[in-house]
């Protein structure tokens, strides 16, 4: 009797629990980049999802919508698709500038508390409309869907981006000693080209440096292992022929604050492993200290543009670096809104030694 | 009251240490940073630590109050010996309600988290009537198999979940821990008042402490799984603080859980789902020690045979996941239970140690007199 | 009723007399009744022309009995003993015995003179019948003997002899079934076997109440101490190292006439894992293949029931690269993902079935057919994805890679349920399915002993030949879960011996 009793309470669990909603995945249209725009007072958005009939290789198709409000916009796609849409397997979204500019807060307060998402989803703005952009890699790219974050990835670990993804996002902007960043994206001709770092100040977009300078964030951040600069050591030469290539093998900074008299200093002091392969064959010519003479212009550039780069976001009152932080962490009782008071007047001291590990296999 | 058991019902003191630390780890792990960062920041970890260090006290104490329970019987029969049978009867009823609602609340809160991270829109009946009746299929299985579940509820996830931890580091920002002792000593305090809910879980030991073979050498086990939840608590809270920053943390409910999203592996993604599921076998052992130990009350106070009560308390708790759904309702139960037992184990164990112990004394220099 | 009356009449002992036996018997047309005169003796003798062997009744007995008899003219059936070269010669007045005996081969002989009591003299015919080869072919092991028990019990009790040489190997007879009435020897070694086993497993098997016992299977399956699991309680083996070894560690075996399965216990889960072709390599490799052996379990139960669960419910598992060959895939076939599974997992079983019917030549043909050909067409016809095809197939041979059958077919029966469960709830199904199987193994006992032992209760000593097979030189303790009388095999001392560089 007892086991008469079990089956049949398993079986009507088994035909009730049939009725679960189950999102199998041939039945679902996954969209695996998103963008948001702002204009005329509408939000735009536009969805790129695979489809899946040629075979395996993925053709990215778009969809577009709009809405009075941002929270709506994925919702609203459902009306123009035949299956359900899902975003558990979304991997970029693009922030058009001027969405950007008003600001990005709604978003990533949603992208927090949404737990389909993964977080190594991957954020961008783009100058102009996220949608242009998002056209233009969906056609130059026939089998593609993933172009973007693809792109990201890879000038994320050996290129000169720092590192981003959801997680690190949602950390630097709650973070009250940090500000976020994003990559930052430019239409050039038929292409789409990772121009440099969006920096952001109140979850609003300010301005952006270029890919030089945000290998400068990248080394500053903490220990790289990848990356080239380009440094000018000398006024020989014609056009072009006064700079070297710096490729870095292995940089890692250290942090310290002091006092120097009523005022604060941070000294930052970065270690560069590098690999110098490209340069002008004038240096190649016997000279006793030319070696020594390189590496030492090699560092004041490197300081000077290091200090330029600190003084532009203590102009723009924003911290991406995350210094805020760093003091937080080596002071007792750190107030955040009396450290930001003092931040642009701040003195930042930049120290860079470079080590020149190797020259490539010729000479 | 018979105490002694046949032996072939006792399990061996060794696998205490299971026992006591599956009933520990529950689904609290999986969010008590929250409250603690919240009030320590980065010395929560001390927090973690001394709650950890007041459980060991609190260890102690329960094994020399059981030393006193007549013929190595449970909490039960002390009452009974010592309150009489209508006081003591009412002081055991007080804690079957404890445990029915320790029972209750780790069912609903684990329910809560696969509905908000895996199943919204499948009702919520279905995963509590399942559990319910694994429940009934584990305790009909007498307490060895009771037992055996908790060893596997250790072993499983520690093999599996733990190791994810690993991936963290690769986000590490250490200097979230510095400065150090930057925190005065009652946030501290307060911190510590969180987290002494999470040890929660070694009082159903009360319970179970005639089923152990040579029950007074099992204490050292017990110790070294408090150790081993300590060890885990901490290396959460530490991994979280270098993971996740102060601010971030509020905005996050199961923090333990959106670290699972880091672990990247060739071929899985999103290896939450995978720590939710197994999560299960974390989560069934406390379900089941309790309603376990609810069954065996009554069996002690009415002397109602377990094998007619456990539907009849299963089918109590069913129902009331079906009334109590709301996430208010889930908030209000869990601060219910955290109070209780706190309570039961901070206040009302060391009061009755006492009072037995001078009880004894009384008796013993009574007999001296004689 | 009329069947109880059956029991009640073989209950009492049979009041027949000896002419009422003879009249009884003579119904069957092999039983031979031959009477004869010789010297001035009148003898008879009577036996089943079916059970015996005509050249011991024509040349140890006929013979001798013509013979000697008219040289000796008051021999009495006492003396019998003297005359036939036969040993073993019971003169017996009781017609219940003699019945039995004949039916057994035994030849009786009766003198005119002493009426009433009759001589039995053993002639059965044990070899006639059975099979030539013993080879294994079940338990196959490459490296190592082929050589298995075969039908007959005497012939199984004397290859056991010949491996354990020791007066402590003790068999221990009885007969077992009321109208088989089958000879069932339980063996043990005495001294190492722990006695409350062998007591437990002698009660069981005299309680055992059946009529035909045909096969030790069916031996297993009364005795069993939980009859509703499909998981086998008792370790059912055709080698003859598997048997010694086990006797050897401590447990007890039980043969039975017809069978060539000697069927062990008490035994644990991991038992069922172990190969002979373990112990023959060297431990390394023995441990790395057993260990693949457990992956290779866990896969086959968990494989399928994963696909369904992502492919239904956690699509945001599946990696960006296999995303496009995966919904590729599926987007040709109809069904949900459970259907597919199920679909082929049947298929699977009914090749398997099918293949297990036919004849061997073809069965190779059909085996190969249907695995390419039905696989490739169903793809092709959108009935299931590649994908699963590769998992599915890959899923039913790691289930043939445990080496004792029966757990093979428990493996196969209990992927069907986690297919259910991760059809209806995901992985959470899985979790909730995986839970339900170590609480019912948690639950399982052998012959009264833990069936999950060393795992649950946890015996970290005896871990040294479960998972991995330790080196002979720490193999000396025996697995103390037995409860052994004798701790240790051989000395561990000079097992270990260790010594420095260049010594």
């Amino acid at each position: 009797m007892g086991m008469k009793r079990w089956l049949a309470c398993l079986l009507g669990l088994l035909l009730l629990g049939g009725c679960a909603k189950s999102r199998p995945i041939d039945q679902i249209q996954i969209i695996q980049q998103m963008g948001y725009d702002f204009k005329d007072d509408q939000y735009i958005g536009t969805a790129v999802y695979p489809t899946f009939k040629q075979g395996p290789m993925t053709k990215p198709n778009m969809l577009t919508t709009s809405s009075p409000t941002v929270y709506d916009l994925i919702p609203r796609l459902s009306a123009k698709s035949a299956l359900p849409i899902e975003e558990g397997q979304l991997r970029l979204i693009l922030f058009g500038k001027q969405f950007a500019e008003r600001g990005i807060e709604q978003i990533t307060h949603s992208l927090a508390r949404n737990n389909k998402v993964g977080s190594h989803l991957f954020l961008g703005v783009a100058e102009g409309s996220a949608k242009e952009l998002l056209d233009i890699t969906a056609k130059t790219t026939l089998s593609d869907t993933l172009y973007l974050p693809n792109l990201i990835k890879q000038n994320e670990q050996s290129m000169n981006l720092p590192k981003t993804n959801l997680h690190l996002f949602l950390y630097r902007y709650f973070s009250p000693g940090s500000d976020p960043f994003l990559p930052y994206f430019e239409k050039k001709g038929g292409f789409v080209k990772l121009e440099g770092v969006a920096l952001f100040r109140d979850g609003r977009y300010v301005g952006h440096v270029d890919l030089r300078d945000s290998f400068l964030m990248k080394i500053l951040l903490g220990e790289t292992k990848n990356g080239v600069y380009q440094l000018k050591v000398g006024e020989r030469g014609k056009q072009g022929e006064d700079r070297v290539m710096l490729q870095n093998l292995w940089a890692k900074p250290t942090y310290k604050w002091r006092r120097d008299g009523d005022r604060h200093v941070l000294d930052v002091f970065v270690h560069i492993h590098a690999s110098v392969r490209d340069y002008p064959s004038w240096l190649d010519e016997p000279g006793a200290n030319l070696f020594t003479d390189v590496k030492k212009k090699m560092e004041k550039e490197l300081e000077q543009d290091m200090r330029r780069l600190f003084h532009y976001f203590q102009e723009k009152r924003i911290d991406p670096m995350g210094i805020g932080d760093f003091v937080r962490s080596v002071t007792r009782r750190w107030d955040r809104e009396s450290f930001y008071r003092e931040y642009p007047d701040l003195d930042i001291r930049p120290h860079v030694t470079v080590d020149i590990i190797h020259t490539g296999i010729g000479e | 009251m018979k105490q002694t058991l046949d032996e072939r019902f006792l399990i061996s003191p060794f696998l205490v240490f299971f026992i006591v630390h599956a009933t520990q780890v529950g689904v609290g792990m999986l969010g008590f940073q929250r409250p603690l960062m919240e009030d320590a920041g980065q010395d929560a970890w001390m927090a973690v630590l001394l709650a950890g260090l007041a459980t060991h006290v609190l260890i102690w104490l329960m094994y020399r109050l059981l030393a006193y329970s007549p013929s190595g019987g449970d909490i039960v029969s002390l009452h009974k010996h010592y309150f009489g049978r209508w006081f003591g009867g009412v002081l055991s009823i007080g804690l079957l309600a404890y445990y029915a609602l320790a029972a209750f609340t780790v069912l609903q809160s684990y329910i809560e988290i696969i509905k908000v991270w895996m199943f919204p829109l499948m009702g919520a009946w279905q995963f509590s009537l399942i559990f319910l009746m694994l429940t009934y299929y584990v305790i009909s299985g007498g307490f060895r198999v009771v037992a055996g579940l908790c060893f596997w509820g250790v072993v499983i996830p520690l093999a599996t979940i733990f190791p994810m931890m690993a991936f963290a580091f690769e986000y590490a920002q250490y200097r979230n821990l510095l400065p150090v002792l930057d925190h005065s000593p009652t946030q501290i305090l307060k911190a510590v008042n969180d987290m002494a809910f999470q040890y929660l879980g070694f009082e159903v030991l009360l319970m179970y402490y005639p089923f152990l073979k040579n029950a007074p050498s099992s204490q050292k086990w017990a110790h070294a799984s408090n150790v081993l939840t300590i060890f885990l608590y901490l290396v959460v809270i530490l991994i979280s603080i270098i993971f996740y920053n102060k601010e971030q943390i509020a905005h996050i409910t199961w923090p333990t859980l959106t670290l699972a999203k880091i672990p990247e592996v060739p071929f899985i993604e999103r290896m939450e789902y995978i720590v939710i599921s197994i999560y299960v076998l974390v989560v069934f052992p406390n379900l089941v020690v309790a309603v376990w130990a609810m069954a065996r009350v009554v069996k002690q106070l009415f002397s109602i045979r377990q094998r007619r009560s456990l539907p009849v308390l299963i089918a109590c708790l069913f129902i009331g996941t079906l009334f109590f759904e709301e996430k208010s309702d889930i908030e209000r139960f869990i601060q219910w239970t955290s109070k209780s037992g706190l309570f039961l184990i901070g206040v009302y164990i060391p009061l009755l140690y006492v009072y037995v112990w001078v009880v004894e004394k009384v008796k013993k220099s009574l007999q001296q007199k004689q | 009723m009329s069947f109880l009356s059956f029991f009640k009449k073989k209950k009492h002992p049979s009041q027949l007399t000896m002419p009422q036996l003879w009249e009884k018997l003579r119904r069957s047309s092999d039983f031979v009744e031959v009477s004869f005169v010789v010297g001035r003796k009148e003898l008879s003798v009577y036996y089943f022309d079916s059970l015996v062997d005509p050249k011991v009744l024509q040349e140890n007995i006929l013979c001798h009995l013509q013979n000697d008899l008219s040289r000796r003219p008051d021999v009495q059936l006492e003396d019998l003993q003297q005359i036939v070269p036969i040993q073993r010669i019971e003169v017996s007045e009781d017609p219940a015995a003699i019945e039995e005996k004949v039916l057994k081969g035994f030849v009786v002989v009766s003198f005119r003179e002493q009426p009433g009591k009759a001589a039995l003299i053993s002639a059965a015919n044990e070899n006639l019948g059975l099979r030539e080869n013993n080879d294994t072919e079940n338990e196959f092991s490459v490296v190592g003997p082929k050589v298995g028990f075969v039908e007959n019990i005497g012939t199984n009790l004397h290859l056991l002899r010949r491996q354990i040489v020791t007066p402590n190997l003790v068999f221990r007879e009885m007969m077992i079934g009321s109208v088989s009435k089958t000879k069932v020897v339980i063996a043990y070694i005495d001294g190492v076997a722990n006695p409350e086993t062998i007591r437990t497993m002698t009660q069981r098997i005299e309680a055992i109440d059946f009529d035909v016992v045909f096969d030790n299977a069916i031996i297993d399956q009364i005795i069993a101490d939980n009859s509703k699991t499909p998981f086998p309680l008792f370790l059912s083996t055709e080698r003859i190292d598997r048997a010694v070894y086990a006797l050897v560690s401590g447990q007890v075996a039980v043969f039975c006439d017809g069978s060539p399965y000697a069927i062990i216990g008490p035994s644990t889960f991991f038992d069922f894992f172990t190969s002979p072709e373990d112990y023959s390599l060297p431990w390394v490799l023995g441990s790395f293949f057993r260990l693949i052996r457990f992956f290779g379990v866990m896969f086959s139960i968990l494989a399928s029931p994963v696909y369904i669960a992502v492919l239904t419910y956690h699509y945001e598992m599946i990696p960006e690269d296999l995303l496009g060959p995966i919904i590729y895939s599926r987007s040709n076939v109809p069904f949900p993902p459970v259907l597919e599974v199920l679909f082929l997992e049947i298929t699977i079983e009914l090749l398997r079935e099918a293949g297990a019917r036919l004849p061997t030549k073809v069965a190779q043909t059909l085996g190969i057919v249907g695995g390419i050909v039905i696989g490739q067409a169903t793809v092709d016809a959108g009935l299931a994805s590649t994908i699963l095809l590769i998992v599915v197939a890959l899923a039913a041979l790691a289930s043939f890679t445990t080496p004792i059958f029966k757990m093979s077919n428990s493996i196969r029966f209990i992927r069907f349920p986690f297919i259910l469960f991760a059809a209806c709830w995901g992985g959470i199904g899985i979790a909730f399915a995986v839970c339900g199987l170590l609480i019912h193994l948690g639950r399982l006992q052998s012959l009264g002993y833990p069936y999950l032992v060393p795992f649950y209760p946890l015996r970290v000593r005896n871990f040294r030949d479960t998972f991995v097979r330790s080196p002979y030189s720490m193999t000396a303790e025996r697995p103390t879960f037995f409860r052994p009388q004798s701790r240790f095999r051989y000395d561990p001392e000079n097992a270990k011996q260790k010594r420095d560089i260049d010594e």
